[in-house]
């Protein structure tokens, strides 16, 4: 089928559409100018890892206020717990309504990006109520370090009351180390089993971090206890210590400090970027010259990252990676400029609901230390397309949630008050995609709607109301919109 | 612009039952035609021309073997406890379960008492268990013990699943089920299909469930979208289009559970509950599903295990009997066909940690349930746990591979063979399964 093009509707360049697909939510008109602005898709990375010197917008701004428990301190969450007022399986679902509104409207966009990706590889789940007390403050502790040096993040994270609480490290004992934490932090924060480390190093990774705890069900801080401290000699793949004094804490930092900077650390981190930004099964030569990239520059991200979008790899890799059930859901938000109002107190306004249409598991639930995957093969079923399939039209029909909202209506996305069929086609992909309509999602596109493509539309005619849902919906349903 | 949009018309009911009606006219050919397109598909894909496979079994009526994955490294000395062991209690001197608390008992074994529900099913034959079972070589890494048990091939390094080799390349998809979740977990995955799911209930296709005009419609817009499609997601949109003839018309009927059973609708049970009901309406549907996999827990209390009163293990295990037991009952009618084993990557240390909990260890229980289960009594060779203090043996040796006990469900329940399922193993069956 011959595709006639609506050329009035601009696309970005494929580099353009492409780096927005892996670095930012996912095509937007908001996002591209900003890129278009800073004049190259490598002006705009470069601008994006100096989050600090970008002007946030407002509705980004605006979303942080929605959530006003949120910033509540741990003691007054706990409070709130005990009394019922607020119970502590609620904070998640807040946070992951919130991520998700951050993540439409944030003009910083690679920070978000590198937020979910240390939440996945950090990863403390919502399946534990107490480490939600501190799961917020845990969050904003990742942002802080997201594209700064990986030893510091994993310092901050390693001691951070949310992950002394969900690897059990805080109720360890002395002689008697919890090892949940200490096996974790070797196997999958850092080094990896790879590397073969033994029963005997996990004891001695648990009995370093022994000392290290939170002050439960009281200020829920971070506290160290030398009474918990076991001492006695430690060795972990090359790093040893007499572990003579019972204060452990410049032990346990200079045992971090060792482990970011160890050559299989580098590769783990390495891995997991190629992983999420390039490719499911990436090439030696790409995680070499990351993990060399790493260790030269004293493990900064911002380094691994630049050197990540350089690569051929990462340049060829175009709509290879599955979009997440949520990232699907962002970028379906982004596309049809949904727009979310503040939801007062409403349980049912859209702010407060949103994190449940997108039909997969809720962010931060994982129910394992490793993190949700990030490969393709985890997102790409039967089921989990089918639930995207009904997130996308019933936000394309703005079936639900209804509540402090606004939807546009399918004929506020025609270019025109009257249209061909297969022009309207064009400029959906075109506002939808970021590309063109290719022969296949045309001949779909008129399948769904029967219609034939020489047939005017109108605006005011079915296709700007119910038969639009069915058109919009089949376009968002599609290969293009749901990989990036 | 407006908030509120007109949805579409409403889905009359003649749509639906059509398509219910002709899904159950056409399945066996379907079926049929389904399996050769899927087979097709996958070997020009994955394998080019040279691969051949065959489905374990494909027909209505068969067997079903039910998976239960216990994640998170289950304590099976806390499910069937050692009591005739005083290693046990020398180990556990605030958590170990009182001999007189425990149910079955014989000279060494006893239920927890939590497993309540499942005690007449123990007495009445139809339960067994296999104790001091799990990996040749331990493994305390959840992610690779995981991986060890359920890629189960030491000789090949290509990642797929047990069930997924049994399977074969021209099973259809629902021939293997995961309920739970959307993500496959490793048992399952490979290149033989498989359908993973939370609920049964979500498999439906937006658009496509109302008026037959516009579902059609639909319909092919979806073929013509996915049918043809390149990349990562094209196996998906393809397994869409079957799975929406054979397991759709399933999931939009209501289900009754058999007369008297009730499903516990309480953590922790619900999940678990919700997947078995899933399944006894896969299995009564009679679609030709075979193989399902369902995940249960987490069980990683390396903290707040508790005691018969209180705690996690006394909990998880009362959540655990009750969704079986009545999944049990309600499979009444076809009973005889379904067997259920539970599988955990590995079990817990023997001496209790010093937060009340356990941390990672060795040797399993593995319990054997339903159809051809010679059951009522613990099997597998014990090996002793060692004295509280020695620094050795703090965790279950293992006696009986893991393998010897899923492959005598596959083999004599599914006329699986071992070579496919379990490459490399030298399989020792214990006679838990009848012939």
């Amino acid at each position: 089928m011959k595709v006639r093009r609506y050329r009035r509707t601009a696309v970005p360049t494929r580099a353009e559409l492409h780096m927005m697909n892996r670095f930012s939510a996912g095509f937007s008109t908001a996002t591209w100018k900003q890129m278009q602005r800073a004049g190259s898709p490598a002006a705009w990375f470069e601008q994006q890892l100096r989050p600090g010197g970008i002007r946030e917008s407002a509705k980004a701004k605006a979303v942080l206020d929605w959530y006003p428990r949120l910033a509540d301190s741990p003691e007054r969450k706990w409070a709130n717990h005990t009394s019922g007022k607020k119970k502590l399986w609620t904070y998640p679902r807040d946070m992951e309504n919130l991520s998700i509104l951050r993540r439409v409207h944030t003009r910083r966009q690679v920070r978000e990006v590198m937020v979910d990706f240390w939440a996945n590889h950090l990863h403390v789940s919502s399946g534990n109520d107490w480490a939600s007390v501190a799961r917020w403050h845990y969050e904003e502790t990742l942002r802080k370090h997201a594209l700064g040096r990986f030893t510091d993040l994993l310092a901050a994270a390693t001691l951070h009351p949310a992950m002394l609480i969900y690897l059990d490290n805080y109720r360890t004992t002395r002689d008697n180390p919890n090892e949940n934490h200490g096996r974790e932090l070797l196997e999958l924060h850092t080094v990896g089993t790879g590397t073969g480390f033994t029963e005997q190093m996990v004891k001695d990774s648990a009995t370093i971090l022994s000392g290290w705890t939170v002050d439960a069900q009281a200020t829920w801080q971070r506290l160290y206890d030398p009474g918990r401290h076991t001492t006695g000699r430690v060795s972990v793949l090359g790093f040893t210590d007499p572990n003579a004094a019972a204060d452990g804490r410049d032990l346990t930092h200079r045992y971090l400090d060792f482990l970011a900077r160890h050559p299989a650390t580098a590769r783990t981190i390495a891995r997991r970027l190629a992983v999420r930004f390039v490719d499911d099964e990436p090439g030696e030569p790409l995680i070499a010259h990351l993990a060399d990239t790493y260790l030269a520059n004293d493990t900064s991200i911002a380094a691994v990252l630049r050197a990540l979008v350089q690569r051929p790899e990462f340049k060829r890799a175009f709509r290879t990676k599955v979009r997440t059930p949520v990232e699907d859901l962002v970028a379906t938000l982004r596309v049809l400029r949904v727009a979310a109002r503040p939801p007062g107190g409403d349980e049912q306004a859209f702010a407060n609901t949103i994190g449940w249409s997108h039909g997969g598991a809720a962010l931060y639930s994982w129910p394992r230390p490793d993190g949700a995957p990030e490969t393709n093969d985890a997102y790409a079923g039967a089921s989990r397309l089918m639930a995207s399939f009904q997130s996308h039209w019933g936000l394309a029909g703005g079936w639900w949630p209804k509540k402090a909202v606004r939807y546009r209506a399918p004929k506020s996305f025609f270019p025109k008050d009257t249209i061909r069929a297969d022009l309207l086609v064009d400029h959906l992909c075109r506002v939808l995609h970021g590309s063109v309509a290719t022969p296949t999602l045309l001949a779909a596109a008129l399948e769904a709607t029967d219609l034939s493509p020489g047939e005017k539309v109108t605006r005011s005619g079915p296709v700007g109301s119910w038969l639009g849902v069915r058109l919009i919906g089949a376009l968002l349903d599609t290969p293009e919109h749901m990989t990036r | 612009m407006t908030t509120d949009l007109p949805a579409p018309p409403p889905d009359p009911t003649p749509g639906r039952r059509a398509c219910a009606e002709f899904g159950r006219a056409a399945r066996l050919s379907r079926r049929r035609f389904l399996g050769a397109a899927a087979s097709a598909v996958a070997m020009t894909t994955v394998f080019g021309s040279v691969v051949r496979e065959t489905a374990f079994a494909a027909s209505s009526g068969g067997n079903v073997m039910v998976v239960l994955s216990m994640r998170g490294g289950l304590d099976g000395l806390g499910l069937v406890v050692p009591h005739g062991d005083a290693g046990y209690y020398a180990a556990r001197p605030r958590i170990g379960v009182p001999v007189g608390a425990l149910l079955e008992k014989d000279a060494m074994f006893g239920l927890h008492p939590s497993l309540a529900a499942l005690a007449p099913l123990f007495a009445s034959g139809r339960l067994a268990a296999v104790h001091a079972a799990g990996l040749p070589v331990p493994n305390r890494s959840h992610f690779e013990a995981m991986e060890l048990i359920e890629d189960a091939d030491p000789t090949s390094s290509e990642r797929r699943g047990w069930v997924n080799r049994m399977s074969g390349l021209s099973a259809p998809d629902h021939a293997v089920v995961h309920l739970t979740s959307t993500i496959e977990p490793t048992l399952v995955t490979g290149p033989a299909p498989a359908l993973a799911v939370k609920r049964l209930d979500d498999v439906r296709v937006v658009g496509a469930d109302g008026d037959p005009a516009w579902s059609a419609r639909r319909l092919d817009q979806l073929r013509t979208v996915w049918g043809s499609a390149e990349g990562p997601l094209a196996d998906a949109g393809r397994s869409v289009l079957r799975t929406i003839d054979t397991v759709g018309p399933v999931a939009q009927r209501t289900y009754q559970p058999t007369a008297g059973v009730t499903y516990p609708s309480d953590w922790p049970a619900v999940e678990l509950s919700t997947a078995l009901r899933d399944t006894a309406r896969l299995i009564k549907a009679d679609i030709g599903t075979e193989v399902v996999n369902i995940d249960y827990g987490s069980w990683d209390m390396h903290a707040g295990y508790g005691t018969t009163e209180w705690g996690s293990m006394q909990a998880m295990n009362r959540g655990f009997a009750d969704a079986l037991a009545a999944f049990l009952a309600d499979l009444a009618p076809v009973a005889d066909r379904v067997t259920v084993v539970t599988i955990s990557e590995f079990g817990r240390r023997v001496d209790e940690n010093g937060s009340g909990g356990l941390d990672h260890g060795w040797g399993n229980v593995m319990l054997v349930a339903g159809g051809g289960v010679k059951g009522g009594r613990y099997y597998g060779s014990w090996p002793g746990l060692a004295p509280a203090g020695s620094t050795q043996g703090t965790e279950l040796a293992v006696t009986t591979d893991f393998r010897d006990v899923l492959g005598e469900i596959a083999t004599k329940r599914l006329g699986a063979s071992i070579a496919t399922a379990f490459p490399g193993h030298s399989y020792n069956p214990l006679g838990v399964i009848a012939t």
